[in-house]
């Protein structure tokens, strides 16, 4: 869990909307935060039609170990350029 | 091999945006639908950052056209065929799917709460019961999360909770919002957090609606 101090540097919700998606700055953390969800919907969500699903359910399980153990660990704030800009957390 | 992006209606054009390894976009098309997916002579798929994003960013600038429905990561097939063949198997759904995301994007909200520090007293005398105690309490943090975070309903189309990571007390909620709704639903974060500052809030997106490819009950 983050600490109060880490809370207040962190940025205001995002509000892009989909038409307008500008990059932003974004702490490391914050951007963890985004990976993980994004990893959390493509592996557990979206549409599944009856193809080939190339990844074996093995390996996916254990990726998302992998991500909760991270969510709970992500701490710090760093100041790099983001890759994306896909953030927004309070 | 035919690596699957989202479904879409029937496109005229594509974004010029690369796929999955730099591949280049096609549709697979059936009367009213679009699949769009990149042609790889081989591919080595990877569950990693970059792939992640290479998907994402696809179905991203689909958004920018319309309702989407993203695939699920790693879905392909042999060859155009196989597609087309499934996409005609599951046309209606497909269609319904789309017309219930119409307009809306989705927000994931992840709330924790702090754990109790070493020192908290408490009345437990053995193991056993101490387990129970700590299972107790992990239930009323997480009661009061989902209580605490229940107004953002209002403001959304569909919820849908995940499972809760273990060892932790919190939850995390994906929002069906309308487009139209995203900055009052942020409004609505943003003064969650401020009110409630023993939790920790964090909200992502907009996403294009993954967790509400199928039919799902509001929870």
């Amino acid at each position: 869990v983050r600490t109060q101090a880490e809370l207040a540097e962190s940025p205001v919700p995002e509000e892009r909307t989909t038409a307008d998606r500008p990059a932003r700055i974004a702490p490391r953390a914050s951007r963890d935060i985004a990976l993980v969800d994004l990893l959390d919907r493509l592996l557990g969500g979206g549409v599944v039609l009856t193809g080939d699903i190339t990844l074996a359910v093995a390996d996916i399980d254990l990726v998302q170990v992998a991500l909760r153990a991270l969510i709970s660990s992500v701490s710090g704030l760093g100041g790099e350029e983001p890759r994306h800009g896909k953030v927004g957390a309070t | 091999v035919i690596y699957l992006y989202a479904i879409v209606p029937r496109l005229s054009g594509l974004p010029s945006t690369q796929g999955i390894g730099g591949g280049a976009l096609q549709t697979v098309d059936t009367e009213a639908l679009s699949a769009v997916c990149s042609s790889h002579e081989q591919l080595d798929l990877r569950v990693d950052a970059q792939s992640a994003w290479d998907h994402e960013h696809v179905v991203e600038s689909l958004m920018a056209l319309g309702p989407v429905l993203p695939a699920r990561f790693g879905t392909t097939f042999q060859d155009e065929d196989a597609v087309r063949l499934a996409l005609s198997r599951d046309v209606e759904a497909l269609e319904c799917g789309l017309a219930r995301v119409c307009g809306c994007v989705e927000l994931a909200v992840r709330v924790r709460a702090a754990l109790p520090s070493d020192g908290e007293s408490r009345s437990s005398t053995d193991g056993h019961s101490y387990v129970r105690e700590m299972l107790q309490a992990r239930q009323q943090r997480e009661t009061m999360i989902t209580d605490t975070v229940a107004p953002l309903r209002a403001f959304a189309v569909n919820s849908k909770l995940s499972a809760t990571a273990s060892g932790e007390a919190g939850i995390s909620v994906s929002y069906l919002v309308r487009t139209h709704d995203v900055d009052r639903f942020c409004a609505e974060v943003r003064r969650i957090q401020n009110e409630n500052q023993q939790l920790a809030l964090s909200c992502t997106g907009p996403w294009a609606p993954y967790s509400f490819t199928s039919e799902t009950v509001a929870s």
